[in-house]
């Protein structure tokens, strides 16, 4: 007899499954881990993870919502770019039809406003927790200089993306913000020529910001991710309780896979992996990590839905090159500088942030020693922890300066007056 | 996850929402007035006319006043040398029938059957114009009845 | 270790799935309600109740967005996504935002070549009731305009001085023209107009003293309707001001001259004063023209002897007077002169001061440097002097300004660039301290009205299709002796041609010769009686001589003409006149004009109006009115081609006091 037809469909459709996903829905332990190595995108996370790493306030998930937010960025963005005419004045009013005419128009407008807003705030704290873990030091140096990349390259995707609605508030904040880069000295203004295609921000600029906003950069982001991930996998994460020396595989009640611990033991072992190797201190990747990072996922787009609905994107007058605003701000994340500029153009503008970059660029190669890795405010760092939280608390002390207590001409006002 | 853990995450979560919308609240003061428009206010809004009867009294002065008088009581300067004399517009009954009132303004008294002493304003005036003249004089007995 | 997850996990799954969905149904909801998809709903039940079914089929296939694209006013306007049923009458009396538009506006301005927001302003774009700035918005240069002042952007198109459905358009630009403003600002729209004050060269020897600084304090304490601002200048600044002005004598009065001021007769001066008509031009105790200066307290102000010379020959003095040289012997003039000084005066102003001689250089000098600086020179005139030019700053799109670079001064006033003006309008003083611009004293309605007037100009370009305008008139300057006469007795003043001149006649000279009989004009000019017994302003007694009237009557029939109308043939049947009399009881014409003792006096008496005018004339006017004369009260009847001639039959028969002439008599002369 042959079997009934929605059996055989199934099975039909099971076996289309299967050449997808070559591991139907995991049941077993051994399944959890086949799918988690075999999966494109799951073998990111190794098939076992330590119980430590799901512990929220090690990372607080910040990277993770990073990548959630690249990701909506990258989906609004390109719902975006569809209404968009990178052409002035045209570019405005496709702001105003998104605003009124599109369909979900202002929604995804907004939730692309405030991912953007969002993801430089959690990539810098991203950065802190880092740091303040210790999760720079050996072997993880390298990944720390691709993350202040990716931090740089935030701010990039932030602030071109900033003129592309080509109203006052774009207009003028991308006006202080190049004119900061032309303090640099001796580029500065070849700086600023480039970056604007002319001396003023005109057509070209916005040209300019489009393609690096919706092309070279997301594209440099994306490669760049890629690696900062792909490191992090490699060298494992940081934050168990530290062991001395290596320690040694451990077969456990599922079988080594072969692939990824054969090239572990190609590569140089980590010298102070901080990874714990006790197979009853780990949990199965799936579902233990993966249902977590479901659910960061969801509370990350119910915040920003909730966000997009609540607050709209701003919109101001068309862009007039002949009405300054009085203050002309530059977008928030740069109002620190703005307020140092304020201060001293060269030193605020141009040596401070030179300095700031380079010190994070070379953080890793200078505090070298092994101690402390792996755990929030460590005693054994209490001075470069100091240090460190000194100088970000004044960066965000300036930024809300810049931000909330400054009005016309630069003077100190109270924002709730 | 313990429950201190997601109650920490949930406060994460809410703060910053909090913080943000106390910092888009604005205690609004008294609005700024519009000086240009209170002063035109001021001066048209007397007699609580709407902009087409305002015009339409602009116009009723300078065609219709000489005989129907200002108020439209028929007490104009030429009412005397009139023979019928003009009616009082604020109590007439027939001003106050739109259709009739459109076709002694535009055709003339003769047109409704009356004295061919008001003349017919149809061709001189727009039409846009007569509806301001309508307006007034519908103001006009409505005031007064 | 448990191989499962948690059950917090499960709950907070659940949790925040649930709340995903709620949050993605609102996000979907929201856009589902939105403004105008519930607006058009409501106006589908509306729809219903208006139309009959076959209309309603027609109509169901509109809905959804609806735009109009003005390309070449680079604009969008949505707002007939729910103003549905704008331009269709059938709905004038639903309710907003369904109801029709008012008006005839739609008809005269097509809503698909003019959109909405060219003459109401607001966001185009937008489709909800809010973003649309029906009230004003933050972030919209531009909301919707109440009534109250939508005329401004009539003006953006219609440049010509007179928008006649724009009355308080109108009135703005009257009282620019009137005011004089552009002679301190350049005006987009207002070149070519000129505006002058009194020519100060012989101030010195023209007013008393005494009159002058009270003048210069406030020129409305003297004169209520003075065109001349307060300049508020402090007293030191009077001081020498009046120094430098009082030395200005560069005039002196007419020389020879003989008058024997005990001789001067003031009853004989009042009743020139009445026959010359004076008051056509000057009001007197608050009664009469606003041309020349009232004459109320003239006594109190100007010399005997200048005012003797300057009624002799007002154009030696001022050249630019509109005032025109009547014809009249010393002894006349004297016993005007007497009367004007001694009638129209505060008080007893006592026996008139020597002139002053100013030895102070320096006090001079300051004078004449706060002359400069303060602009004088745009409104006067003063010797050798130069016009310094506009002192004002442009008011090239004004209507435009950005409200952040304007100084607001501290009252809590909405930040646009109509309020601006008007602020500045009626007090230059209360926005900048150190304003240079005279107070005029406007009243708050009067300085609204200009402030329209000048915010309808804009910065934008319209594209030429769009804009309205009329070009200057060209001067009417006619040479030989009748030119002479012209300026001698400045026709011009009253009178327009080619829309030259003034207007305070309502009869322009443009084809007067083909209006007017030769006789009638010359026998008119030596004694000019009224023609319409309402009307105040009247043409002045000139004490024209026989040849100057004459030749007045000749250049008008020779020159002022109308072909079209001087072509029309002349000679009438009995008949006709017949007829024309049985139209002239059934339209009612005796309601307005007199025929003998009978009639209304709105119009011109029609006593001896077959002398008067010519029938080409009568014809044309009473088939056309609105074309010679907008506005005019003569209703237009569409008299057919044969009741006019029949009506023109029997008023040219009507001469020598309102008994008809036989037919033949009527013909063209």
């Amino acid at each position: 007899m042959k079997p009934p037809l929605a059996h055989r469909a199934a099975e039909w459709l099971s076996s289309a499954g299967r050449s997808v996903f070559r591991i139907g829905w995991p049941q077993t332990d051994k399944d959890r881990a086949a799918a988690m190595i075999s999966s494109f995108f799951l073998h990111i996370h190794p098939a076992r993870v330590s119980r430590h790493v799901l512990r929220p306030t090690y990372t607080f998930a910040l990277g993770l919502i990073s990548a959630i937010l690249f990701g909506i960025l990258s989906i609004t963005g390109l719902a975006l770019m569809l209404y968009y005419v990178p052409y002035p004045p045209e570019a405005y009013r496709s702001m105003k039809d998104l605003q009124f005419v599109v369909t979900f128009g202002m929604v995804l407008r907004n939730m692309h406003r405030w991912s953007a807003h969002a993801m430089v705030v959690i990539v810098f704290l991203h950065m802190c927790r880092v740091f303040w873990t210790g999760s720079y030091k050996p072997p993880r140096e390298f990944n720390w200089v691709v993350g202040v990349l990716l931090f740089l390259l935030t701010l990039g995707l932030s602030f071109t993306g900033y003129l592309l609605p080509w109203d006052q508030l774009a207009f003028w904040a991308i006006t202080v913000g190049t004119n900061i880069a032309a303090y640099a000295p001796v580029v500065g203004d070849q700086v600023k020529f480039l970056l604007l295609g002319g001396h003023m921000i005109g057509p070209m600029t916005l040209l300019r910001f489009y393609v690096l906003h919706c092309v070279i950069l997301p594209a440099a982001m994306l490669m760049l991710i890629s690696l900062h991930v792909w490191r992090v996998r490699k060298d494992g994460l940081s934050g168990a309780l530290a062991q001395t020396g290596a320690v040694e595989e451990v077969a456990g009640v599922f079988p080594p896979s072969s692939k990824t611990y054969g090239l572990m033991s190609l590569s140089r072992r980590p010298r102070a992996s901080v990874e714990s190797r006790d197979p009853n201190d780990e949990v199965f990747a799936w579902p233990h990590l993966l249902y977590r990072e479901l659910l960061v996922a969801l509370a990350v787009l119910v915040v920003l839905h909730a966000l997009s609905l609540i607050f709209m994107a701003p919109l101001e007058e068309i862009a007039d090159p002949t009405r300054t605003p009085n203050p002309a701000k530059a977008p928030w994340y740069f109002l620190g500088l703005q307020e140092l500029v304020h201060y001293s153009a060269l030193i605020g503008g141009v040596i401070v942030p030179t300095l700031l970059v380079v010190a994070l660029l070379a953080l890793p190669y200078v505090d070298r020693g092994p101690a402390g890795a792996g755990r929030w405010f460590a005693p054994e760092r209490r001075m470069s922890n100091t240090v460190f939280t000194l100088i970000a608390a004044v960066l965000v002390v300036l930024t809300v300066t810049g931000t909330l207590f400054r009005g016309p001409n630069w003077a100190w006002v109270w924002p709730w007056r | 996850m313990s429950r201190r853990q997601a109650t920490r995450a949930v406060g994460v979560v809410i703060l910053p929402l909090l913080v943000a919308a106390g910092g888009c609240r604005r205690t609004s003061p008294t609005p700024p007035g519009d000086a240009m428009l209170d002063a035109i206010r001021a001066e048209e809004r007397v007699g609580g006319l709407s902009y087409g009867a305002g015009q339409g009294k602009h116009l009723f002065a300078q065609y219709c006043a000489t005989c129907h008088g200002d108020e439209g009581r028929g007490d104009g300067q030429n009412a005397s040398n009139l023979n019928p004399a003009p009616p009082d517009l604020t109590t007439s009954k027939n001003a106050r029938d739109a259709a009739y009132l459109r076709r002694v303004i535009t055709q003339g008294s003769a047109a409704a059957g009356r004295s061919a002493l008001s003349p017919p304003w149809g061709r001189s005036l727009s039409a846009q114009q007569i509806d301001y003249l309508m307006a007034y004089c519908a103001a006009m007995t409505q005031s007064k009845r | 270790m448990k191989q499962t997850a948690p059950t917090s996990l499960h709950v907070a799954f659940a949790a925040l799935g649930l709340a995903f969905l709620a949050i993605f149904s609102w996000v979907l909801f929201h856009e589902g309600v939105a403004d105008w998809r519930t607006t058009q709903a409501r106006f589908r039940r509306i729809e219903a109740t208006v139309k009959n079914p076959h209309q309603l089929a027609a109509a169901a296939s509109v809905g959804g967005l609806r735009q109009i694209w003005l390309p070449e006013l680079d604009r969008v306007d949505r707002c007939g996504t729910c103003h549905l049923g704008i331009d269709d009458p059938s709905f004038a009396g639903a309710p907003q935002p369904f109801s029709s538009h008012p008006g005839t506006w739609l008809t005269t301005h097509p809503i698909d070549r003019f959109g909405c927001t060219p003459c109401h302003d607001g966001q185009g774009q937008a489709t909800d009731y809010l973003n649309a700035a029906h009230q004003p918005q933050p972030f919209v240069t531009r909301p919707m305009r109440p009534l109250e002042t939508i005329e401004a952007n009539c003006g953006a198109c219609h440049r010509a001085i007179d928008a006649p459905d724009a009355p308080r358009l109108d009135e703005g630009r009257a009282l620019i023209v009137q005011s004089g403003c552009f002679s301190c600002h350049d005006i987009p729209g207002f070149d070519g107009l000129t505006f002058h004050g009194p020519a100060l060269d012989s101030l010195g020897s023209k007013v008393r003293p005494e009159w002058l600084p009270g003048w210069l304090k406030n020129p409305k304490g003297y004169l209520e309707r003075s065109k001349m601002g307060n300049f508020r200048l402090s007293n030191d600044e009077i001081t020498v001001l009046q120094a430098f002005l009082l030395s200005q004598r560069a005039i002196p009065p007419l020389e020879g001259m003989t008058v024997d001021w005990k001789k001067a007769d003031t009853a004989n001066g009042r009743a020139l004063f009445g026959e010359l008509r004076c008051v056509s031009c000057h009001a007197v105790n608050g009664r009469g023209g606003t041309m020349g200066p009232e004459l109320t307290r003239i006594g109190d102000k100007v010399r005997r002897d200048w005012l003797f010379s300057f009624l002799k020959d007002p154009h030696r003095v001022q050249p630019e007077t509109a005032m025109l040289q009547y014809r009249l012997t010393d002894v006349q003039l004297r016993d005007l002169t007497a009367f004007l000084l001694e009638e129209y005066r505060s008080g007893d102003t006592g026996p008139e001061p020597p002139p002053v001689t100013y030895q102070d250089a320096r006090a001079v000098m300051a004078g004449r440097g706060i002359f400069e600086r303060r602009g004088c020179t745009s409104c006067h005139r003063l010797g050798a002097m130069k016009n310094t030019g506009r002192i004002g700053p442009s008011l090239a799109g004004i209507g435009d300004r950005n409200p952040d670079e304007l100084a607001f001064g501290r009252g809590n006033v909405r930040r646009t660039a109509d309020n601006y003006i008007f602020l500045k309008v009626l007090h230059p003083d209360a926005l900048l301290q150190t304003s240079m611009m005279p107070t005029f004293d406007f009243a708050p309605i009067e300085a609204a009205r200009i402030a329209l007037a000048l915010a309808s100009i804009r910065k934008a370009d319209l594209p030429v299709s769009y804009v309205r305008n009329r070009p200057m008139p060209p001067p009417f300057t006619p040479a030989g002796h009748f030119g002479e006469l012209v300026t001698r007795y400045r026709c011009l003043s009253c009178h327009s041609v080619g829309g030259f001149g003034g207007t305070l006649s309502t009869v322009p000279l443009d084809r007067i010769g083909s209006q007017l009989k030769h006789d009638y004009i010359s026998k008119y000019l030596l004694n000019p009686g009224a023609v319409r017994v309402s009307v105040e302003a009247r043409m002045p007694f000139f004490h024209m001589l026989p040849d100057e009237a004459t030749t007045i009557a000749d250049y008008m029939t020779s020159v002022l003409l109308d072909d079209t109308l001087d072509r029309y043939d002349a000679t009438f049947s009995e008949a006709d006149v017949q007829r024309g009399q049985d139209l002239y009881t059934q339209l009612g014409c005796v309601g307005c004009h007199q025929l003998g003792t009978v009639g209304g006096y709105v119009g011109p008496v029609l006593s001896d109006v077959g002398d008067r005018l010519r029938p080409g004339w009568i014809a044309a006017w009473l088939a056309n009115p609105e074309r010679y004369k907008p506005g005019t009260l003569q209703p237009d009847y569409g008299l057919s081609a044969a009741d006019a001639r029949a009506l023109t039959a029997y008023l040219s028969s009507l001469v020598d006091g309102g008994r008809p002439k036989s037919a033949e008599q009527g013909g063209r002369q």
